[in-house]
């Protein structure tokens, strides 16, 4: 269900955007001139015609269920998690966007991996998700390249939904595990800096984007529908007549628009209804 | 055409293997990734084939068992008793639209195996007696020796091995990156030749069918030996008339008293593949023939299969006597 302020065209789904702060999505919303959508109570959602974007709150719990809720809801045709993280490493600058490649779950042990499908000019790196802030002497003993505290539940909810190829990780370095300087104004202000790369990211990401649109029209769809609810056919049967009307569309290049014929079929009973049915499959050229 | 990998994903323990490094030397500018066990990429769920074929990714790994399987019954053993294949990479650079890899693999990103040596063990221990195995099946192996050269380590451990014939199959025309071996007259070069129509429209990125023909001329002309295979048939618009002309092409370009044999099959592949090919792809009407469904396998009715097996064997006995052709 697609409910933005604006609405989304029908087919054309939004990019969808999950950042755990307020904070990192402030430029972002002012950016992309994002309006709350107050049709969402459970968390804050701000979209126009192209994005969509949730605020989660900090933690990969939290993470995980506003993406959940979030796909579930506005049904973007990707996501991207955005936001802050920390490295031990000197040699990543303070504002350095980094494109996730790899995701460990501390806790869990567990890794992730997203389709790398967008070509890009930013850094690539690994990043660690912690379930608590994590010291300078912990992640060097470690050797972590970026830690974090959302992405891992993030991903872990995004695929359920989503395929790889549709689930990016950006983020911005913005402290070499010193918290105390991570205050909400430095993190607006250093997003900030980084919108247009930001952006063009966003951009490369969905321009991979393929939505399999179906080999029907809208009215074709609604005709199959139909002609399934007045012959009143089994699952099965249903399914099979997808089956054959795809192979038709595809192998003949032809409209299926002959099969409204049958959707004035007088059917009274089990028999009547096999009779079209196979009447049906000869039509669509099913020996 | 070989793509630049943007990534290479290195399981760990793959590393310590010297195809490890002679991989990695081929690709300077590339993102490597250490993977706990290759099957935590490879095997995700929910991934696009086709998406990932728009932007392949490497990934090496050490393959620990089944390194040899049993011939699989939608191959043809060439009267071979012995019959066996292995998979030293899974998946392929071409992007054939009937390839049954859609359906066998969730990802469309490119496995090698780097220790070859086991894979030599694992044959060694089966050579009591004389054993044929194709080691091009799930790829082509060929089309990769610029970057990993598999074939040439293959050819050389078979020419040490009196009781072993190993076939390669291929579409590619990279005859050159073997030419400067010694033929090893165990080891039979196969190429897939198919109308340049069925080419255009079904084998993406595959070369056209005369610098096929050119590579395997070449292949013969070096003292190999060379198999033709029409396989898969495909009944397209026309089908007889292509496939007429493919033929007097192959035979025109090579001569048929030097080819070690020929073999032809019509589209075939196991039917739970193509289910799940379909559900992923409605863009190819080589996908949606109305094929039947038997048991296991997914292919065209009986009448149309006899009609095409015929048809290409009568073109095919014009050149060659029977005990060459394998339908």
């Amino acid at each position: 269900m697609i409910r933005g302020k604006e609405g989304f065209v029908l087919n054309k789904k939004p990019i969808g955007i999950v950042t755990a702060l307020h904070a990192e999505a402030s430029p972002l919303i002012d950016y992309f001139n994002l309006k709350k959508d107050i049709a969402f109570t459970k968390f804050e959602i701000f979209s126009n015609n192209r994005i969509s974007l949730i605020v989660s709150g900090i933690g990969k719990i939290k993470s995980a269920v506003a993406t959940t809720y979030f796909l579930g809801q506005v049904d973007p045709v990707c996501v991207i998690n955005f936001g802050i993280c920390g490295t031990p490493k000197p040699d990543y600058k303070i504002g350095d966007p980094v494109v996730v490649n790899k995701i460990t779950d501390v806790s869990g042990r567990r890794e992730f991996f997203p389709d790398m499908i967008v070509k890009h000019h930013l850094r690539e790196a690994h990043v660690t998700t912690f379930d608590t802030p994590v010291t300078m002497d912990m992640a060097v003993e470690l050797n972590l390249d970026l830690v974090d505290m959302e992405a891992s539940g993030f991903f872990q909810s995004a695929s359920v939904f989503l395929q790889p190829d549709k689930i990016a990780v950006l983020k911005i370095v913005s402290d070499y595990l010193e918290l105390e300087r991570v205050t909400r104004e430095f993190v607006t202000e250093l997003v900030q800096t980084k919108l247009s790369e930001i952006d063009n990211f966003i951009q490369r990401f969905s321009a991979v984007q393929f939505e399999n649109s179906g080999v029907f029209t809208e009215e074709e769809n609604l005709l199959l529908g139909e002609l399934s609810s007045r012959l009143r056919l089994t699952t099965a049967q249903n399914h099979l007549l997808r089956e054959w009307a795809t192979a038709y569309k595809i192998t003949s290049k032809k409209e299926i628009a002959f099969l409204n014929e049958f959707l004035h079929a007088k059917i009274q009973n089990k028999n009547e209804r096999l009779l079209v049915f196979k009447r049906i499959r000869a039509k669509l050229g099913v020996a | 055409m070989w793509p630049n990998f943007s990534h290479i994903y290195i399981e760990e323990g793959a590393e310590k293997y010297p195809l490890t490094d002679v991989i990695l030397s081929k690709f300077s500018n590339t993102f490597c990734v250490t993977v706990h066990h290759y099957k935590d990429i490879f095997n995700r769920p929910q991934q696009n084939f086709q998406s990932q074929k728009r932007s392949m990714k490497l990934i090496l790994a050490v393959k620990k068992d089944n390194l040899v399987y049993d011939g699989s019954e939608f191959s043809q053993s060439m009267g071979h008793d012995n019959f066996y294949y292995n998979s030293m990479i899974l998946n392929c650079v071409y992007n054939c639209d009937y390839c049954y890899l859609q359906g066998m693999y969730g990802s469309a990103n490119i496995v090698i195996f780097v220790n070859i040596g086991d894979f030599f063990s694992a044959v060694v221990e089966k050579l009591q007696k004389p054993m044929y195995l194709a080691i091009s099946y799930d790829t082509d192996l060929l089309a990769f020796e610029n970057v990993i050269p598999l074939c040439a380590q293959w050819i050389e451990f078979t020419r040490a091995q009196p009781n072993l014939t190993i076939e390669i199959r291929t579409k590619s025309a990279n005859f050159k990156s073997i030419k400067s071996l010694e033929p090893c007259d165990r080891t039979i070069l196969a190429w897939t030749m198919s109308p340049d129509e069925v080419v255009e429209k079904y084998e993406k990125g595959t070369p056209p069918l005369r610098r096929r023909l050119e590579a395997a001329k070449e292949a013969i002309d070096e003292g190999w030996k060379v198999r033709v295979c029409f396989d898969p048939v495909i009944r397209i618009d026309h089908w007889k008339e292509y496939y007429s002309q493919c033929v007097q092409t192959v035979f025109e370009k090579l001569e048929a008293v030097k080819l070690y044999d020929v073999s032809s099959g019509v589209f075939r592949m196991n039917a739970d593949y193509l289910r799940k090919i379909r559900k992923q792809r409605q863009d190819s009407d080589v996908l949606y023939y109305p094929y039947v469904f038997d048991k296991n396998a997914a292919s065209y009715p009986e009448t149309i299969k006899n009609e095409m097996n015929l048809f290409i064997q009568n073109l095919l006995l014009q050149y060659l006597p029977s005990t060459k052709v394998f339908i």
